[in-house]
């Protein structure tokens, strides 16, 4: 029985979005708080890999646990959470999505420790699902 | 996962009046189950110093503030707590959250 799974050639989003899906990893799991930490395992190792500081690499670690903690609290019991991760130049873009049966709300501390880590984050009810995305930028510039 | 490795810990210590809470590793949504019921379970005896150590916490999340706040709130009607030893990383949470102002960080 897979549990999870992690598809790093070619995923689907980067499929359907036509780009290229070298830089592009999916991750299946269960819509469950344990299961959590390997999103989070997932996007640190991405960012690390694509030479983001370790300041960065945190940032990166708290946004996609707090991301994926609203997905799953809204999500509905059975369902699978779909993370895609992609690297581009110096920027990491996460989307992520699971069913989920009512309209999503981040509250005030979500969205604070959001704002502070990420460039740009959103969190919405697509339809039958709730549908979240985040995006960091190295800084690229010479300390 | 789950029943496998564990990720968090934590342990309870009463010294003179003193209730030490010592908790290590990820204190994410899971772990903030955890600390809740054991958070209700150290409230029976109403104690009236709480000291939680985080100097071993290596990751906080939302969940993991919500659940300090909430002990905060349970244990300031009977007595006092305060947040020792918490790193970088969870003093910096604390700020850019807002809620620094609300502990008593030793």
């Amino acid at each position: 029985m897979t549990i999870a799974s992690v598809v790093s050639s070619r995923s689907k989003e980067a499929e359907r979005s036509g780009m290229s899906s070298q830089n592009s990893v999916e991750l299946s799991i269960p819509a469950k708080v344990e299961f959590i930490r390997l999103g989070r395992l997932v996007g640190s190792g991405l960012a690390a890999q694509a030479e983001f500081s370790v300041d960065e690499i945190e940032d990166i670690r708290i946004a996609v646990d707090e991301l994926c903690a609203t997905l799953v609290e809204h999500s509905i019991d059975g369902s699978t959470m779909v993370l895609t991760f992609r690297i581009e130049g110096p920027t990491l873009r996460c989307t992520a999505h699971v069913e989920a049966a009512r309209a999503v709300t981040l509250d005030e501390i979500s969205t604070h420790i959001l704002v502070a880590t990420v460039d740009e984050h959103d969190v919405q009810k697509d339809g039958d699902r709730v549908v979240g995305y985040l995006q960091k930028s190295r800084n690229t510039k010479s300390p | 996962m789950g029943s496998g490795q564990e990720y968090f810990h934590l342990e309870v210590e009463e010294t003179d009046g003193r209730t030490t809470i010592r908790l290590s590793g990820e204190f994410d949504t899971q772990a903030a189950q955890s600390f809740d019921r054991a958070m209700d379970s150290v409230m029976v005896s109403k104690p009236a110093m709480v000291v939680i150590d985080l100097a071993e916490v290596s990751f906080i999340d939302s969940s993991g503030l919500r659940s300090l706040i909430r002990a905060q709130r349970v244990i300031s009607v009977t007595g006092s707590l305060t947040l020792q030893n918490p790193r970088p990383a969870t003093v910096r949470l604390l700020d850019i959250t807002g809620l620094a102002d609300e502990f008593s960080v030793g």
